[in-house]
């Protein structure tokens, strides 16, 4: 098992005891009334939102969701550039990119020209997806979407990061 | 841009394909792809040196300068 995946369960782990032991309290001090019910059942639901986005944020097939305005838990950031590389190549070109960054291959789509990575969780975050699709302009011009999306929360900016950091990958990547 | 890239003119006259020169010169069949194209944004010195080396050729024979192309 990965050290980055051995720290996200010991964060998870922490997080859940302490919210069960935070509802068991509750629960034992002053009984099942309406609000206690209440309180938990929205705890719960919020956990269960968490660790299903955390596991299903690898794959390209839930982007949909992640990126759903309906999806309000979310942050989000979109960068579109254009570029004048052919999406065939832009293609391998950026899952070059994504190995020399800190971003780590997550899922791709050839035909659909998609591709996710993402950012390891940590004390401070849950990661961020960043999802790179590429659209044709024309024969020799090509569009780049980059949208970084939070898996848990507000972003406090790391979006906006994911997209600058990417971009300057990218561009710097250009001088050969 | 005015600076032609005629590294597939070169790749031709030598009879090499992409993905041997990429083995020598040690850069990925993307990135001499993008730069066979003349879409990179900039060529490393060390980048020519090592394609000069493989190509058994002067830099002039890989970049060529042409003012038509900036005067569309």
């Amino acid at each position: 098992m990965k050290k980055n995946q051995l720290i996200l369960i010991a964060i998870l782990t922490l997080l859940f005891a302490f919210n069960f032991y935070e509802m068991y309290r509750i629960v034992k001090e002053s009984g099942w009334t309406f609000l206690n019910a209440l309180i938990i059942s929205v705890s719960i639901s919020v956990q269960l939102l968490l660790v299903l986005s955390l596991m299903f944020r690898r794959k390209l097939y839930f982007k949909s969701w992640i990126l759903s305005k309906l999806n309000f838990f979310l942050g989000k950031e979109v960068r579109i550039v254009q570029s004048e590389i052919s999406k065939d190549l832009l293609f391998e070109k950026l899952l070059e990119v994504i190995e020399e960054s800190d971003f780590e291959f997550a899922d791709s789509n050839k035909d659909n020209f998609e591709i996710v990575a993402t950012t390891f969780p940590n004390f401070f975050t849950w990661g961020e997806n960043m999802y790179i699709e590429i659209k044709a302009i024309d024969n020799n011009r090509s569009e780049i979407t980059f949208t970084s999306a939070t898996i848990f929360g507000y972003s406090w900016n790391r979006n906006k990061k994911n997209t600058d950091k990417f971009f300057e990958l990218f561009e710097e990547s250009l001088t050969i | 841009m005015s600076i032609i890239v005629n590294l597939d003119v070169m790749l031709a006259k030598r009879k090499m394909q992409l993905k041997d020169l990429a083995e020598l010169v040690d850069i990925s069949v993307v990135n001499l792809s993008i730069l066979k194209q003349g879409k990179g944004k900039a060529m490393r010195f060390s980048t020519l040196d090592a394609i000069c080396k493989a190509l058994n050729c002067q830099p002039g024979d890989i970049l060529e300068y042409s003012n038509e192309e900036s005067n569309n």
